[in-house]
């Protein structure tokens, strides 16, 4: 029984990257913009998963709370008043094949040089390291100590995308 | 004890356990409404199946089960069929960190004593938080793929709603989360058991969580979403049977959640009442207690107070909780300092 537990433990990381990218494939080719949505949540909620799995649990919990919580719900709230039938019928790809051909090679070599530029520590052993205590003080340390200066601007700017998304909308309204 | 038994054996029991009895108060939870409403109204309530009427829950259940599934022509049938499921899904899964309890051996079953809670992790408060915010969309899909009027502005409404509300129910809830230094709920609890109950020096908090769980929740005075006068019944206008039911069963389970989350995290959770710790009085009875107090508190709400304008709803808690809600973190982190 213990084997068979530590073989899914293994695995289940794989199966939800094959998740995610299914889901992430249905995005793109659902004709109507609600199954979008939802396969957009479903790819959310699996990257919390695949962020559990990780050993980075605070992060899968922000992820929930703020992207499958929040973000999305503005997304379906727009398209809720929106005419979807009318767009069914029209084309939804676009032509520029080699030009979106040429970005994706430019993007998977980034991402590759990244990924094998990256020190990669050991191999996280999941549920145990969370029952245990788990990394939210270990996050909550690095940001509020080695990092704040970033993390102080970040709020910043985000403070000013904020206030000016106000500005911008109140003064449509009055004209 | 052997790996099997406490990884595998355990926790499923528990599940079970956790399942029925969430099943169960929802069942008593609709007749307790119905008779508590009723004689807050001077009626008698379901009186007719079984003495004082006692058997009506299970008499609902069943005309549920039998009830034609009845699916809109226009309905977008792939999204109509999973809104039920994400509604219900996450507001039963949010019970995985809740701390019914200190510690048990199921009346002597076990050598070594178990925790009460199905899980605890450190992110316990945080983890409630993020599922609950995900069972959102079983009331906006819901409302969406019925493709009816009413059903749709029943599901706008409640989506600005409870993305409106979850901001200052967060915010009240740091409070604690620093008095205790942890979000574990078992912590929570723990820390409460060494000082006095966070109701006393988070009273506003608590107050701001109440009013917000109420909203969360869609129950009166904020039940906007469902106005039986403006909107028929909201976004589950066109479900019927099983699929209903879920709605339904949804509903409930998320008010026992918030009163289960307001137990734990202002009323010392499954803690004696200060001075009456010498009654010996199970752990779990106190934490039923306080979380049927909460429920009852719901039911005399919505007995109460008429239901709020849209407008003044927004109101309240964009210009009224959210800097409640501010000022008692800025507060309680001064004092915490």
């Amino acid at each position: 029984m213990e084997a068979l537990v530590s073989f899914f433990s293994h695995y289940m990381l794989y199966i939800l990257m094959g998740l995610t990218l299914l889901t992430a494939v249905g995005v793109v080719y659902s004709k109507n913009a609600v199954h979008s949505v939802v396969a957009l949540l479903l790819t959310m909620i699996l990257v919390a998963g695949i962020y559990l799995m990780l050993d980075a649990e605070f992060i899968a919990a922000v992820q929930l709370l703020v992207y499958a919580g929040g973000i999305i719900v503005l997304f379906v709230f727009m398209l809720l008043l929106v005419a979807l039938h009318k767009d069914e019928a029209q084309r939804l790809f676009n032509t520029y094949t080699v030009v979106s051909l040429g970005l994706v090679a430019f993007l998977v070599i980034v991402l590759a040089v990244v990924f094998f530029g990256m020190p990669f520590g050991p191999e996280p052993a999941t549920v145990t390291n969370i029952v245990k205590g788990g990394s939210t003080e270990a996050v909550a340390g690095t940001l509020y100590s080695t990092y704040i200066l970033p993390f102080e601007i970040a709020s910043i700017l985000l403070l000013v995308v904020m206030v000016g998304a106000i500005v911008l909308t109140k003064e449509r309204v009055k004209s | 004890m052997d790996f099997t038994m406490i990884n595998i054996v355990i926790p499923t029991v528990k599940i079970l356990i956790v399942f029925a009895v969430i099943l169960l108060s929802v069942l008593v939870m609709t007749y307790a409404e119905r008779k508590v409403i009723a004689f807050m109204q001077v009626r008698l309530g379901p009186m007719r199946v079984g003495p004082w009427g006692l058997l009506q829950p299970i008499a609902d259940a069943l005309k549920l089960f039998s009830k034609e599934d009845i699916i809109p022509t226009m309905a977008d049938k792939l999204v109509y069929f999973l809104a039920p499921t994400l509604a219900i899904v996450p507001a039963f899964l949010t019970f995985l960190v809740v701390p019914f309890g200190d510690q048990t051996t199921f009346f002597g079953l076990l050598k070594h004593p178990t925790s009460m809670a199905i899980s605890d992790f450190n992110i316990g408060l945080l983890y409630i938080l993020a599922i609950s915010s995900v069972g959102i969309y079983g009331i906006l899909l819901g409302g969406w793929s019925s493709n009816s009027k009413y059903p749709l502005l029943g599901a706008l409404r409640s989506a600005a709603q409870i993305v409106s509300y979850e901001v200052p129910l967060t915010l009240a809830l740091v409070g604690p989360i620093l008095l205790a230094n942890t979000l574990s709920m078992k912590g929570i609890v723990e820390a409460q058991a060494k000082g006095m109950w966070f109701i006393v020096p988070q009273f506003f908090g608590f107050l701001v969580y109440l009013a917000c769980a109420v909203a969360e929740t869609n129950r009166a005075p904020y039940d906007l979403p469902e106005a039986e006068q403006e909107l028929v019944a909201g976004f589950h206008t066109e479900y019927s049977g099983m699929k209903f039911a879920f709605f339904y069963l949804a509903e409930y389970a998320n008010m026992i959640v918030v009163s289960a989350i307001a137990t734990v995290v202002f009323l010392g959770g499954w803690l004696p009442v200060p001075g009456l710790a010498f009654l010996h009085i199970p752990a779990i009875i106190w934490f039923a207690l306080k979380v049927g107090f909460f429920l009852f508190i719901f039911l005399w709400l919505r007995a109460t107070y008429p239901r709020y304008r849209y407008d003044q709803l927004m109101q309240i808690g964009w210009k009224f909780f959210i800097p409640v809600a501010l000022i008692n973190i800025f507060v309680t982190a001064l004092l915490v300092l």
